[in-house]
Order: C-alpha cells, then structure tokens, then sequence
C-alpha cells in the first residue's frame, strides 16, 4: 500500500515537472528573455519578437510591467534593442514602440522615483 | 492416556485462566485511568468557564482562590485595554481616509495619471502625497516631495520622522487583514510593492518595486501611480496568472493619529 502511495506520488510529481514550463505565463518568458546573455547579431529576431509582444501587451496592461522586466536587459543591449524597434516600426505602433523604450530607458537610468 | 489428557486439559485451563484474569486486571487499569483523565477533563472545562474549582470545599487553598481572582481580573484588564486601542486604531484610519490632507493627495493623483505607465509611479506618488489642501488649506500628508529613487524604498522612506507614517502590515490585527489583500487597505492608503524586478540609478538596484495610492473603492480607477488601475496590481491577470508573483504587497502606509 506504502509503496503504491509513493509510486503515484513519484508519477503526479514527474507530470506536474513536465507540464509547468508549459504553463509560463507573458511575463514570465520576458523574464527569462530578460535574463539572457544576447548577441547582437543572431538574437535580432527574438528582441523583434519580444518588442512585437510588448506592443500587444500595451492595450490590456497599462502597468507596462513587461517593458519594466525587460529595463535592465534593455539597458545592457540599447543599440540591439534600437535596431530591433526600427525594422518592426509602422505608422500604427511607432507612438506605443516609442514609450515603450522610453519607459525601459527611464526605468534603467533613473529608476522609478 | 487419560491422566496425559487430563493433565493437558487442566494445563489448558489454568493457561486460559490466568489469561482472563490478565485481561480482566488491565481492563480495570485502563478504566481507572480514563476516570481519572476525565476528570481532569472536567476541571479543565470549569476552569475554562471561570470556575476554578474555588465552589469546591476543600479544592483550593485560599491563597490561590484570592490569586486566581487577581489573575482573572488582570487578563479583564489587558482584554478590555486590548480592545480600546483596536478602537481608537480604526478610528484613526478612518479619520485618515476622510482628511482633507488624504482628499487632496487623492485628488492630486487622479489628475495628474496618465493612461499608461511611464516608469514614474513613484515619482507621482511622491508628488501627490505632497499635495497641500486648498479648503481647508494645511499640510500635505508629506512636507514636500523627496529624492529616492526606487518605489520600494518607500516602506523605509515614508516611515522616516518627517514623513510619519506607519505600516499597518506591522499591526496586529491588520498584518493578518492585509496580507496579499490590498483591496482591503483603507482609501488613501499607500500601498508598496516588491516587484523583483531590477532598475538603476545611481547604482544598480535588484528590487525596483512598484508603489500606488489607493484611492477609492475597488472597479473604479481605485488604485493610482503614474497611471490608474481597477484593481491593485497584484491582482492584474498578468500577475495572478504567473506562478512566482511578480508584485507583492509588502506595506500599507497610512498616517495615524494626525501627525
């Protein structure tokens, strides 16, 4: 019986292992983006990606806690972050893509007092 | 044959005997401790009830008859002390909530916020607990707007002598109340986050944290910084759905006792 009970808690154990990274919500994945070491030249497509989400994120989080994960990555990468913005501007975004790094750079400059 | 049998059989008997007889001793043992737990049971319960066995003559001696009343009259005293500050605390929040200083830096925040943040939440806090009322004209809730860098400075900041206020998650029954439950924070409350995210200034700083008023009651713009929200932050969808909590609460600010 012991060991049946141990069994079943070893199996729900792995399952609940195996399942969570898939349960990563937004801003949990720009925090590990955050937290990633980039290069300037192959990590281009995944900043535009990031920058696309943060632009999404915009109308229903008007926090903006995703540009304030992304500040100190933001900070270490300016000119990656830069080029990025530029190649995804468009008439629609260009205000919101320009708060948004604004925002990232206030937060990384000066904090938030 | 027989005499084997019946040796055997006497064996038997005295074996199965001297078992009953066994069973029978602890039975009485075991019964003669449950009375006895019982009534420890019962006493307990009297005393529980105030009666301390002193009814009982010959229970208690005098002496400990005349302690027992001063015991019972001392923890009366804490008691009913205990409860008097519970009522002056509350009135003293909710003189806070409706002072003319607390309307002002209300009115001041909800202003001045913006649609969306802009990075400055504890900026425009700072500002607005600046704010002085016109009618009736008075201090603002702080003296005038000070240098700090990051919100979740704040929980040291505002608790400083020239500033005065007290964290209410550091007060018994409130550090219960509130914790993880911003939404029961008084109006005008002002409510500091961790947020565990970094930011820099003049140096790097791990916890930036995230610092809002909260200024009316929950589903109107209720919770204000640079920016307004329905709900506190820690309640955001973003928030609630992330399996380690972005922004948690970690002080509820008010000024008690019109200091």
């Amino acid at each position: 019986m012991k060991n049946i009970f141990l069994i079943i808690l070893v199996i729900s154990f792995q399952i609940h292992a195996e399942e969570s990274p898939k349960k990563l919500n937004t801003f949990e994945n720009l925090q590990k983006i955050s937290e990633k070491k980039l290069n300037n030249i192959k990590d281009l497509e995944l900043i535009k990606r990031t920058l696309k989400i943060l632009i999404e994120l915009d109308d229903t989080d008007p926090s903006r806690t995703g540009p304030a994960i992304m500040a100190t990555s933001y900070g270490k990468y300016e000119a990656l972050y830069k080029k990025a913005a530029k190649e995804i501007e468009t008439k629609k975004n260009k205000q919101t893509l320009k708060e948004i790094l604004q925002v990232m750079k206030t937060l990384n400059e000066s904090g938030n007092g | 044959m027989t005499v084997i049998f019946t040796e055997r059989t006497g064996m038997n008997w005295i074996f199965y005997f001297s078992i009953i007889v066994a069973i029978g001793f602890s039975f009485s043992q075991a019964q003669a401790r449950f009375i006895k737990l019982s009534e420890a049971l019962n006493t307990k319960t009297e005393c529980a009830s105030g009666n301390c066995g002193e009814d009982t003559p010959g229970g208690l001696s005098p002496a400990t008859q005349v302690n027992n009343r001063d015991l019972r009259k001392i923890a009366n005293k804490v008691k009913t002390q205990a409860q008097k500050d519970q009522a002056i605390l509350e009135k003293q929040i909710a003189d806070y909530s409706v002072s003319a200083a607390v309307t002002a830096t209300i009115k001041y925040a909800v202003a001045k916020k913006k649609q969306r943040s802009t990075g400055k939440c504890y900026k425009f806090v700072k500002n607005a607990l600046a704010a002085k009322p016109g009618k009736p004209i008075g201090p603002g809730l702080i003296p005038a707007r000070y240098d700090d860098v990051f919100a979740l400075n704040a929980r040291i900041s505002l608790k400083r002598e020239e500033h005065g206020f007290t964290n209410l998650l550091e007060i018994p029954p409130y550090d219960k109340l509130l914790k993880n439950n911003p939404s029961a924070a008084p109006i005008g409350a002002v409510l500091v986050y961790s947020s565990g995210t970094p930011c820099r200034g003049a140096s790097y700083i791990r916890d930036c944290g995230h610092i809002e008023i909260k200024t009316g009651l929950p589903g109107q713009n209720a919770y204000v910084s640079d920016f307004g929200l329905t709900v506190p932050i820690s309640e955001t969808p973003g928030n609630r759905t992330a399996r380690k909590k972005i922004y948690k609460l970690v002080s509820v600010m008010v000024k008690l006792g019109g200091k």
